[in-house]
This record gives C-alpha cells, sequence and structure tokens, in this order.
C-alpha cells in the first residue's frame, strides 16, 4: 500500500516536472497574463507549483 | 501586490524578519547539536546524523506551532501583528527545515541500501504504527503550501481554492503530531518531550477556539446597528469619532452588510470594507502608514479616499459614504464599487461632545 502510494506520488511529480517547463515559460500566460513579464527567478519559483498543480492547470487551458 | 510578478517581494521590515528567522534557525541547529553532546557524550554518544535529524525535526515542529498560532494571536493583541506581517516566509523557512529533517532521515536510514530509499524508510514492520509515513504525508501537505505560497498562485486559483488548499495545513498539523507521538517520543523514556508536544497541541487548538469564539460573539452578540425603516435607511449612526483613534479604525457592522472600517487619517474620516482584496485581511485592525490604510495581515496599503493601492499596484476596495454630524459618525451603508473616490470627511477633534449640540 505505502509502496503505491509512493511510487504514484512520483510518477504524477514527473509528469508535472516535464510539464512545468512549457507551463512556465509560456502557457501560464493563457492564464495569468501578468506573467508575460516575469522574472526568470520567478518563474524557476513557479515549477514546483505548476509540478503538483498540472491537472488543474491543464484544465484551465483547455477549458479556455 | 500585483504590478509584475518577480520570484520574492521584498522590503525592509521582510528582509530583517528573514534574517531573524536564518539566525534563529541557524542557532537553533547549533545550540541543540552542542548540547547534545555535552549531555550525551561517549559511550552514549548519540550520533552526529542523529543529532541533526532530531534538531531539524525539533526546530520544524517549534516552528510549525508558531505559525499556527500567530493567526490567532494576531486577533487578540496587535504584538503579534509584525510576526503575522511576513507569516508566508516563515511557512517556507518552516518546510525547508522540515525537509532537511526528511533527507537526513532518508539519507541515514535509507541510503546506500540496495532498496529504494523512500520505501527503505516508510514501510513500516508489519504491526508498527506507520509514524514515517504520516511524516511523509504531511511532508508533501507542507510541499504544496510552500510551492503555491506566491500570490501568483492565489490570482491563479482564486481565493477560495486557494484557502481550502492552505486549510490543509490542520491536517498536515494532525499527521505530524502522529509522526511524533508514534516515532520519536516511543524510544523516549523521558516524558518532558510528550507532555510539551501535548501542550503544543493544546496552546495551538485553544486559541484557535478562543478567536473563534469571538468571532462568533462579534457577529451575534454585538447586535448588527439597525437599519432605520424612517429614513430608508439612506445614513445609519454608527459611532462617535472619539471612539477612532488617529491612524486606526472602527470596525462596524451594519445589518445585512459586511463590517466597514472607519478610519482616521490625521483630522478626517474615511469608511472602507474591513475585507483586503488580498486574502481577506481584517483591515479595520490595521493602521494608517504613509497616507495608506496598511492591512495588518502582508501590508497591502490602500488609499483611504479611494480605496486603491498607491501605483504601480491595482488593487482596490470599497468605499462608503460618510458624515460627521457634531460628533457622531454617521454612514451610507451601501458599498462603493472598489476604487471609487469618496472625498474624507475633517472634524474637529477639539471640539467637546456638548459643543456640538
Ligand atoms: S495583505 Fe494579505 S490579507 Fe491583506
Amino acid at each position: 500500500m505505502i509502496a503505491f502510494v509512493v511510487y504514484v506520488v512520483g510518477i504524477y511529480l514527473a509528469i508535472g516536472l516535464v510539464l512545468a517547463f512549457p507551463f512556465v515559460f509560456s502557457w501560464h500566460k493563457r492564464i495569468n497574463p501578468m506573467t508575460q513579464n516575469a522574472t526568470l527567478p520567478f518563474r524557476v519559483l513557479c515549477i514546483p507549483g505548476t509540478a503538483i498543480l498540472w491537472p488543474y492547470l491543464l484544465i484551465r487551458i483547455f477549458h479556455k | 501586490m500585483s504590478d509584475a510578478y518577480r520570484a520574492v517581494q521584498w522590503n525592509a521590515h521582510k528582509r530583517i524578519y528573514d534574517l531573524i528567522i536564518a539566525l534563529s534557525v541557524t542557532g537553533f541547529i547549533a545550540l541543540f547539536v552542542l548540547f547534545g553532546r555535552v549531555f550525551f557524550p561517549p559511550p552514549e554518544n548519540i550520533s552526529l546524523p542523529i543529532l541533526l535529524i532530531r534538531a531539524f525535526g525539533v526546530c520544524a515542529m517549534l516552528m510549525l506551532h508558531i505559525i499556527l498560532i500567530i493567526g490567532p494571536l494576531a486577533r487578540i493583541t496587535p504584538l503579534a501583528a509584525p510576526l503575522l506581517y511576513n507569516r508566508r516566509h516563515l511557512g517556507v523557512s518552516f518546510f525547508v527545515v522540515a525537509l532537511l529533517h526528511a533527507l537526513l532521515a532518508l539519507g541515514f536510514y535509507g541510503g546506500f541500501g540496495t532498496e529504494n530509499p523512500v520505501l527503505a524508510v516508510l514501510d513500516a514492520p508489519p504491526g508498527s504504527v506507520p509514524f514515517e509515513f504520516f511524516g511523509f504525508l504531511a511532508l508533501l501537505i507542507f510541499a504544496m503550501m510552500a510551492a503555491t505560497s506566491h500570490d501568483f498562485w492565489l490570482a491563479t486559483l482564486g481565493d477560495a481554492w486557494w484557502k481550502t488548499l492552505h486549510m490543509l495545513v490542520y491536517i498536515a498539523y494532525t499527521l505530524v503530531i502522529a509522526h511524533v507521538l508514534f516515532g520519536a517520543l516511543q524510544s523516549e523514556p523521558n516524558l518532558i518531550p510528550t507532555l510539551m508536544l501535548l501542550l503544543g497541541a493544546a496552546t495551538v487548538l485553544s486559541l484557535h477556539l478562543w478567536t473563534g469564539a469571538r468571532e462568533v460573539m462579534f457577529d451575534f452578540n454585538r447586535n448588527p446597528l439597525q437599519l432605520e425603516e424612517d429614513n430608508n435607511a439612506e445614513w445609519v449612526d454608527v459611532c462617535s469619532v472619539d471612539e477612532i483613534q488617529k491612524s486606526r479604525a472602527k470596525v462596524v457592522q451594519i445589518e445585512g452588510q459586511d463590517r466597514i472600517a472607519i478610519f482616521r487619517n490625521d483630522n478626517s474620516l474615511s469608511a472602507v470594507t474591513n475585507v483586503c482584496a488580498h486574502q481577506g485581511g481584517p483591515l479595520g485592525e490595521g493602521k494608517i502608514i504613509d497616507g495608506c490604510i496598511t492591512c495588518p495581515w502582508h501590508g497591502y496599503q490602500y488609499k483611504p479616499d479611494t480605496g486603491e493601492s498607491p501605483p504601480p499596484y491595482t488593487e482596490k476596495i470599497s468605499t462608503y459614504e460618510i458624515r460627521v454630524e457634531g460628533r457622531r459618525v454617521l454612514i451610507r451603508p451601501e458599498p462603493h464599487p472598489p476604487g471609487t473616490h469618496v472625498e474624507p470627511v475633517p472634524f474637529d477633534p477639539w471640539l467637546n461632545e456638548g459643543d456640538s449640540e
């Protein structure tokens, strides 16, 4: 059971990490235009949050 | 406050706050290790990695308790307001300390084996309480909170979702209590650490219950000011000018409306909503700094006459029509749209109650 949870969390975060890069460098501005002129450190800071919330963010983009 | 996103929005106050956090954490870890070395000399010497794991764990527990009591404490005494102002940075620092505790434990107990180190640490023997797993789940929640603590996430997720997400801290806190109770404290012959843990939990719980009860009392006991039928509820007499201290506010509640904060800036009054546009902080518990209403929670500022944040920021709050008759303050209960200009109303602070009649 514990192993199952750990692997699911690991896979989920790995997918999120891969998706985080297009998000922070381009896709975020479709949801929040204020990120257009955001600084590089800010984009890097957004990577963990994006890796965690990627399904929600994908839904927001496709909904638009 | 929002203009263009930056990684960290530091100001002089926040830099000092962060410096104090860094120095306190470093000092605590150093002292903990030093005391461990002095009080547990060889042969029952506790090894350095274990001392460090415990030092980071205890430090994280202390920080978590401080974070959880700052909110209710600030409702009770304004002395706690400076702590609340930058709680977010304290929260992220806490996560870093908790993560270091977890990484050290992972390296020490699970490293260099043939098994996946995470599973090696988390897999409890059959029949025992999986306290490491409780800690792991709590750490996941704290990671999510730290990762989404920036205002960008508040704007992206919306107020309600963001708050719901961050309310998970109470589940994480319960998991942490279980993690410590079924973990480190099981092998602890001394009762003091267990009592301290229970005392901490009781403090967090009672402060939350106390301030929660006070809020309920405010809403139900203080009889919201009634609208008067005979004058079409045009103006409501809410208080005397003498009840409002300089650069501070009086919070009033009119039936069917949100709370309103009436601020005194020098010798004029302005009324705005009591709800901050950032995270709903109680503006009326803040004060006027540099001519702006300053929220006690994270320092967002608004001009008293328009409810707008000073440029380049763009937040806005609702304003209300206000009037002074003699010493009495009257308010029109319908809010203006956020950012609407309402001329502040001057009054004579030296006039006595009787002089005005
Ligand atoms: S500044 Fe954050 S709630 Fe007001």
